[in-house]
This record gives structure tokens, C-alpha cells and sequence, in this order.
């Protein structure tokens, strides 16, 4: 063990007699019932189930990954990327094209995000009112619940001091004349440490496994993990019942279909690509087949530099610094936002392009290494629809992300922006990311090669941790699958209420988006399903 | 490009050598070209990363340093990784690693009809750069699965970080409430 004396609220509370169930010991046959059952334990499902529980409903919680916590958590990524990630850590698109990091575990992404908190921007609510109908989600609108949520969540911004690699950026930033911003961040008495990404071992993270879902277990919610939805069984147009696959503790499936939940109403809170697979698995009613389109991954491009002095981007909270100067489109392409990533060796070894001596002579400087990123804003743009969530033969869900000519060009320009950011702030070496980038030592050098660089996948390499859409939120079922509560039109009792729900990329780090609307949806949920008036 | 039959087809890198493909396409159902189903490495599997491996690591791993213990060991997490990935992911590896143990196959895509016990360091380099670099997407996805299971394989391990000055996890212990 690497951290030592800190409490874990999941043993505490099982000891004093939560109801958790693992799926990986259970036997086929049972049926569970509850008033409102959760699929999905993240940022969408722990909020839900917070509130609906406080509510005084009887609530049930369903969570494919394992049950992971405090005390699991070693700050290594050969234990955390197997048990905490969506396929290992290196789900990826169905042409290669993009690796996808996205949670998988009790708490869901939220376990693994790397804090930053950002309440949706103006501009993408504007978009969302514009084109799919959603008048009532504004910005004064959706403050109340910002602010409920940041409270909640003991979201602030960053007061320590970055470390190196987000200083940098704030340096090249600065000496370009653009103001470099703090990021907000979910934790409280937070040591400093830059392992967010592996399971925070110091409960400072306020993940949903320290907050919402002790709470909801404390209040009588159940929770089963190892357990997949598999597909909800529909009788007209209501859900009868939740047909469940169970998993094994190596998080592979086990038992196909072997338990059953019944609930008045259910909400799908697994995240974008699998709530989507998990409707199209059940056939549910979708008559523009409109369900798992428009999923949106914020495609990120990153910039690895090499520095004199020792960076360090493994220590130190990974992410403090942004800039949303570029965040808007305009007549220069796509908009993006600017941030950094942690490093740690496996994630570099994996995403640093090249082998043999060229990969080592980089890895070997480790230390110097430092890394800007660009989220691109997908989905603003005709030339920008994102992807499409299929099913393969085994009923496992895959995302077709043909990244467009845009969005290259996108990629081509952040990759610009950040090559200027990085020598302005004294980098030493630049590697364009791309199979065919090769080390550069001005900037000048830098925009040639960029500018020559052929932008297709699997050849510029690009990157996510942002899975969006795929069941949007829309004024009418001409134009999305859910309402702007996340009730799933041409349904009744069932919701979504994740990340699935956004129209369009948010444009800024999805988390407290998520938060945001979800304790908007679960508060009208709970009203409707006749819980008490909570706050 | 998903690394399937059909697009490994599709893609048409193969010419002459997709008969080859065709008359291998039964035995590929039955035989362990990469993992057994224990999900041990299969003889084939074990040649294939055995060949690239050294070839990957060069500059880290002298290629005339690696001893059957250490590429035995090497090979133990490259298991290790793959039985973490997805059945998708990993019956794409299969296939992959099944037209691989090919000599038709590998005489088009690799250069050589010699099986992967054979190839040098040398050779491997040679054909990494080739797939890499390849105006074949599906070939250099395939160099890209290969290189991230070698790397996340490598440095997954606390003995790969002294060379990197990676000084691992910090020892915290909680401040008194």
C-alpha cells in the first residue's frame, strides 16, 4: 500500500449494512424490484440517485464494472485502466481512428475524471435552444443547479499553485497576450498528488463514490454491481422489466440474462455509447432512428514537448490551467479548448508515436515531458455529426466516428496553436502527433511540417475522455430521443439522465453538465413518482 | 478499418495472397495463433511478439540483451495485457496474428515467407516501419495495436521506470483528523 489511513466509506457503510450486492456471486433467477431502477452508477446515475433516495423512493442501482474504493486504489494503471475503464482503457472507434478513456466501476467516470468542472458554456445552450428546441435550458435556468451541484461537490477553483506542466501553458499563453484561466475542481483537501486518473486513494476527489452514493445507500438505496443491463422488455410502450447479465470478478460476462428488475420507472444512466446500445439492444421505440447518432467525442489532439528543466507531469493536480480563447468557431475552422493532460508511463509509452530508439531516446526524458491538449467542439456543424453507436453480433457496443475533413482540419490548426504555445513557453523540441511527425526545434519548422501533414486517421492520432450524445435531448422526436428532462419520447417510465442526453460536444468537460442536468431531472422525477419535497 | 477477414480483403494489399487467405480461413477457426482459450499465449503468439518486441524496445532494451528469462518475462505481461481487452478486441488480434502466421501472408505484408522465429531485430524494425508508414490504413492499425500492447506491456512495470525517471506512486499517510 502507497496511501495509508485513509477511511473507505464503501467498507464503512457495508459494514454498517448498506445494501450492495456483487453480481459476480449471485445466482441466476432472482427479480429485484424497487420504485426507480438506475442503470449506470456515474456522474448522471449517482446524482439521480442521491436525490430520489433523499426523496424516499426505493431505489435500485445497476453497475457493470466492479465495486472499487478507497483502499483499491495503488496509483498504479496496470491495476486501475483493467478494473476502472470501459474495455481496458483502449475502447476505441470502430476504424481505430480514436482511443476512448471512459469509466467503468462504481462511480463511473467520475472515479477516474480528472476534476476539472466547468458549468456549460453559454454559447452551446444557445445552440441547443436554436436548433433543437430546448428554450428552457438556459443559463439562468440551469444556475440554480450549477450552483446546487458545485456545493454539493465542493467544486472551486484550483487555489494551489499549478503544477509545471499547466504552468507552461499558462506561460505560453501569457506570452502570446492570452489570459491564461484556473480551473474549478471537485475536490476537497486534495494532497497534490496527480493520480485523479487511478482512483483517487485519498478520498479528496469528491467522486460519486464518496458523495452520492454513500448517501444513497445511507437512505436505503440498493446497489448491484457486476451487472449489466442487458435490455429492457417493453410492453407497448412502457419498460415491463430489466432482463440483467451478470459479470465476473475479471468483469467479463458470466451469466447472460440471469436476473430480472422491475421498477415503476427506469432511468439509463450509463453513459453515452453504452445507454444508447442498451435501447437499441431492446428495440426501443425509435421511429426516426434517431438513437445513437450525434454521439460526440470532443476529439483531442494533443502536443508533446520536451523542456530543459524537469516538468514532471505526473505530479501534481493534472489539471489547473485552460484557455477558451479558441473555444468558439469561427471563419479559422473549429473551435477548442486548451488544457493539459497528466503523464504517466503507460499512457505516454502507448500514445507517444514511433518505437525503438526514437520512442526511447523521448521516454528516457520523461521528466522534460510536457503535454498541451485540444478538445475539438464536435457537433456545432453540418461538416460535424459526429458518430454512430452500432451493435456487434454479441450485443457489445461500438461507435463508427468517421472523423470528417473539418475536424482534421481542426486538429491541424490546434496543432498549430499549441506548437506556438509550447516554444513560446521555451519548449525545446516539439513531436507533431501524428505516425509521420518527426521532432522539431522552431516553430517555423513546426507550422511546415503541420501544415504538410496528411490528416486521416489512423495517421493523425487522436484521442478522447469526453463520450457525448447518442440520445439527445430535443423539443420534439423529430430532432431527439428525449425530452429536456431526459424522458425518452414515445415511452413511459423510462429516462435518461447522462451524458448521452447532450445534442451537441459540451465545449467544455462534460461533469458537472451532467451534474447540472441531472438533479434538474431527478428532482421533477421525484416530484412525479411522489417522493417528499427535498431542500 | 476494423481488422477483420473482410477488410483485410478489402483493403487489397494482399493481390495474389488473398487465395491464401481464403484457403486459411477454416483453419483459422480453429487454431490459437495468438492465445490459447486460457488465455495463455499460444507457440504462435509467443513467435509473433517475440519477433517485435526487441525491435520496439531498442533503445530501451539492447536487442542482444534479452535473455529467454526476460523476453519469457516480457511475454508474461503482453498475456497479461491482451486478456484484459474486450473478446472483440482480442478475436481481432486473433485473426490478425492467424493471416500473420501465414508465409503467403507474410511474404506480402512483412517482406518474408520466413515464420517469425526467424525474423532478427533487424527484419522486425523493417517491417514495423513498413506497416507503420504503410499507405494501408488497416496495416498501420495493426502496428498500432501491436506498438500499444508492447508499450503498455513494458511500462506497466516498476523496473521499466528507472530508465525513464519515473519514481512511481508517492508514500502518502493521512494528516491526524
Amino acid at each position: 500500500m502507497s496511501a495509508q489511513g485513509f477511511p473507505d466509506p464503501f467498507v464503512a457503510g457495508i459494514a454498517r449494512g448498506w445494501h450492495v450486492t456483487d453480481g459476480a456471486t449471485l445466482d441466476a433467477g432472482k427479480t429485484f424490484e424497487a420504485d426507480v431502477a438506475i442503470v449506470g452508477t456515474g456522474a448522471g446515475g449517482g446524482t439521480t440517485a442521491e436525490l430520489l433516495a433523499t426523496a424516499g423512493l426505493r431505489v435500485l442501482l445497476l453497475e457493470e464494472g466492479g465495486l472499487r474504493s478507497t483502499r483499491d486504489f495503488r496509483m498504479l494503471e496496470s491495476e486501475a485502466y483493467p478494473t476502472l475503464y470501459q474495455e481496458s482503457a483502449s475502447r476505441k472507434t470502430k476504424d481505430k481512428g480514436i482511443n476512448i478513456m471512459q469509466g467503468r466501476t462504481v462511480g463511473g467516470t467520475t472515479v477516474v475524471n480528472w476534476t476539472s468542472s466547468f458549468r456549460t458554456p453559454e454559447s452551446t445552450l444557445a445552440h441547443w435552444q436554436s436548433q433543437f428546441g430546448l428554450g428552457d435550458l438556459t443559463t439562468e435556468a440551469l444556475s440554480p443547479w450549477w450552483e446546487r451541484m458545485e456545493r454539493r461537490l465542493q467544486v472551486a477553483p484550483w487555489a494551489a499553485t499549478p503544477n509545471r506542466n499547466n504552468q507552461l501553458l499558462a506561460d505560453g499563453l501569457t506570452k502570446l497576450g492570452i489570459t491564461p484561466r484556473v480551473i474549478p475542481r471537485n475536490v476537497a483537501g486534495c494532497y497534490n498528488i496527480g493520480y485523479c486518473g487511478m482512483g483517487c486513494p485519498t478520498n479528496a476527489k469528491q467522486s460519486m463514490l464518496v458523495t452520492t452514493l454513500p448517501a444513497a445507500l445511507d437512505r436505503g438505496a440498493e446497489l448491484l454491481y457486476h451487472a449489466r443491463a442487458e435490455r429492457l422488455v417493453f410492453e407497448g410502450s412502457a419498460v415491463r422489466e430489466i432482463v440483467v447479465t451478470l459479470m465476473g470478478t475479471d468483469g467479463f460476462e458470466r451469466t447472460r440474462d440471469a436476473v430480472r428488475v422491475r421498477a415503476r420507472h427506469v432511468v439509463l444512466a450509463g453513459g453515452a455509447i453504452n445507454t444508447p446500445a442498451l435501447l437499441l439492444r431492446s428495440g426501443a421505440p425509435d421511429p426516426r432512428g434517431l438513437i445513437g447518432t450525434r454521439t460526440f467525442l470532443h476529439p483531442v489532439t494533443i502536443s508533446p514537448a520536451l523542456f530543459a528543466d524537469p516538468v514532471d507531469a505526473f505530479a501534481g493536480a493534472p489539471q489547473s490551467i485552460y484557455s477558451d480563447h479558441f473555444n468558439e468557431a469561427s471563419d479559422a475552422g473549429m473551435g477548442f479548448k486548451l488544457e493539459v493532460p497528466p503523464l504517466h508511463p503507460v499512457l505516454m509509452g502507448s500514445t507517444f508515436t514511433g518505437f525503438g530508439t526514437e520512442h526511447a531516446s523521448v521516454m528516457k526524458r520523461m521528466r522534460h515531458a510536457q503535454v498541451v491538449l485540444a478538445l475539438l467542439r464536435d457537433g456545432f456543424h453540418p461538416a460535424s455529426v459526429g458518430g454512430t453507436v452500432e451493435l456487434r453480433d454479441d450485443g457489445s457496443p461500438v461507435l463508427d466516428y468517421p472523423v470528417s475533413s473539418y475536424v482534421m482540419e481542426g486538429a491541424r490548426r490546434a496543432m498549430t496553436v499549441m506548437a506556438e504555445i509550447q516554444f513560446a513557453a521555451g519548449a525545446q523540441v516539439i513531436v507533431p502527433f501524428h505516425e509521420r511527425g518527426t521532432p522539431v526545434r522552431t516553430l517555423a519548422a513546426a507550422k511546415a511540417q503541420i501544415a504538410a501533414l496528411e490528416m486521416h486517421t489512423p495517421y493523425a492520432k487522436l484521442v478522447s475522455a469526453h463520450v457525448m450524445g447518442g440520445c439527445a435531448m430535443a423539443a420534439d422526436d423529430a430532432r431527439g430521443v428525449t425530452n429536456s428532462f431526459g424522458r425518452v419520447h414515445n415511452t413511459e417510465g423510462l429516462s435518461v439522465i447522462d451524458g448521452s442526453l447532450f445534442p451537441t460536444s459540451v465545449g467544455a468537460n462534460p461533469q458537472l453538465s451532467i451534474y447540472g442536468i441531472a438533479a434538474r431531472s431527478a428532482t421533477a422525477l421525484a416530484k412525479e413518482l411522489g417522493g417528499r419535497a427535498t431542500e | 478499418m476494423p481488422l477483420t477477414r473482410r477488410t483485410f480483403i478489402k483493403a487489397g494489399a494482399i493481390g495474389a495472397g488473398a487465395l491464401a487467405v481464403a484457403g486459411a480461413y477454416e483453419a483459422w477457426r480453429i487454431r490459437d495463433c495468438l492465445t490459447h482459450a486460457t488465455g495463455a499465449l499460444s507457440p504462435a503468439g509467443r513467435a509473433l511478439f517475440a519477433a517485435v518486441v526487441p525491435a520496439f524496445l531498442d533503445g530501451m532494451v539492447a536487442s542482444s540483451a534479452w535473455t529467454p528469462d526476460s523476453m519469457s518475462a516480457m511475454l508474461g505481461n503482453v498475456e497479461r495485457t491482451i486478456a484484459t481487452l474486450p473478446a472483440s478486441a482480442r478475436g481481432e488480434l486473433q485473426q490478425l496474428a492467424c493471416l500473420l502466421d501465414q508465409g503467403p501472408v507474410r511474404l506480402l505484408l512483412a517482406g518474408s515467407w520466413a515464420p517469425w522465429a526467424s525474423v532478427t531485430p533487424a527484419r522486425a524494425r523493417q517491417v514495423l516501419e513498413r506497416w507503420r508508414f504503410s499507405g494501408t490504413p488497416m496495416l498501420v492499425s495493426a502496428y498500432q495495436a501491436l506498438h500499444d500492447i508492447t508499450f503498455a506491456s513494458w511500462y506497466a512495470q516498476p523496473s521499466a521506470w528507472v530508465a525513464i525517471g519515473y519514481p512511481g506512486p508517492p508514500m502518502l499517510t493521512a494528516s491526524p483528523a
